[in-house]
């Protein structure tokens, strides 16, 4: 692998962005109602695990994180009453998605500050391999 | 092609020395086949006469380094059309992909540069 630092970084942009991708997600289907006798919109979690088993920054192969999965959040959501609501069941109430709005804006942060991170050590990994290529110039 | 035409000039310079085969000579791996290298191989494999076993003449490694070059931008020019037509996933692949096949090129010609500078060096020595 001639330049492994790349794929490393491009892993982790890849994770932060399906983590982007899965907050958006949960961020459109805030107001997402179903009738109570469906379960609930719920909440999309995205699995991360490291690839390799570390020695690859030794060795020069490429390392990083992928997505192994997503998980769901709870799915019988919050039960409110909202008797005006044409999906209310007999009793009045409907199921909303147990998402909180602050803590998906929370990880939407999270997630955008680790893609510029990423996007920063494939900068200085650039400006590294550049400097070691005028050597001698 | 143009890359390939060069690799085959490169090829046929037996006179410079031959380098050890050590993991790091074939610096960009061996993406693609070595379409252009089964005619120059030849051609180097006679200039190096008497190498050792095991090692690899410099044009070889040239000829190995341009054919992962070749690959390198080929991937690139792959997503740069997926970009085009709108089937490219992640921006930062195509970017990441432009970045490597940019510093493989000037990779290759810093080592091309050198190659001629001591070609030269060779060449102006008296006798």
């Amino acid at each position: 692998m001639l330049f492994p630092t790349f794929q490393t970084a491009g892993s982790g942009l890849g994770l932060f962005r399906t983590w982007m991708d899965a907050v958006s997600d949960n961020m459109a289907n805030l107001d997402t109602v179903r009738p109570t006798s469906e379960a609930a919109f719920q909440a999309r979690f995205v699995v991360a695990n490291a690839i390799g088993n570390g020695q690859e920054a030794m060795t020069g192969g490429p390392a990083g994180a992928q997505v192994t999965g997503i998980s769901f959040g709870d799915a019988n959501g919050r039960l409110m009453h909202d008797p005006s609501n044409p999906l209310a069941d007999a009793d009045g109430m409907v199921r909303f998605p147990d998402i909180d709005m602050g803590e998906q804006m929370t990880q939407l942060m999270i997630a955008q500050r680790g893609y510029q991170a990423n996007l920063a050590v494939i900068d200085r990994a650039k400006d590294a391999y550049q400097q070691a290529l005028s050597i001698g110039r | 092609m143009a890359i390939s035409a060069i690799a085959g000039a490169a090829a046929s310079l037996p006179t410079v020395p031959t380098l050890p085969a050590t993991g790091q000579i074939g610096w960009l791996g061996d993406v693609g086949t070595a379409g252009s290298a089964g005619t120059a191989t030849g051609t180097v494999a006679a200039g190096a006469a008497g190498a050792v076993s095991g090692t690899q003449s410099f044009g070889q490694t040239l000829v190995k380094a341009l054919d992962g070059l070749q690959g390198t931008q080929t991937r690139a020019d792959g997503l740069a059309v997926q970009a085009a037509t709108g089937d490219l996933t992640n921006v930062h692949d195509y970017m990441i992909a432009a970045t490597e096949a940019s510093l493989a090129t000037e990779l290759t010609v810093a080592v091309r540069n050198k190659a001629v500078e001591a070609f030269n060096q060779i060449m102006n020595m008296g006798v």
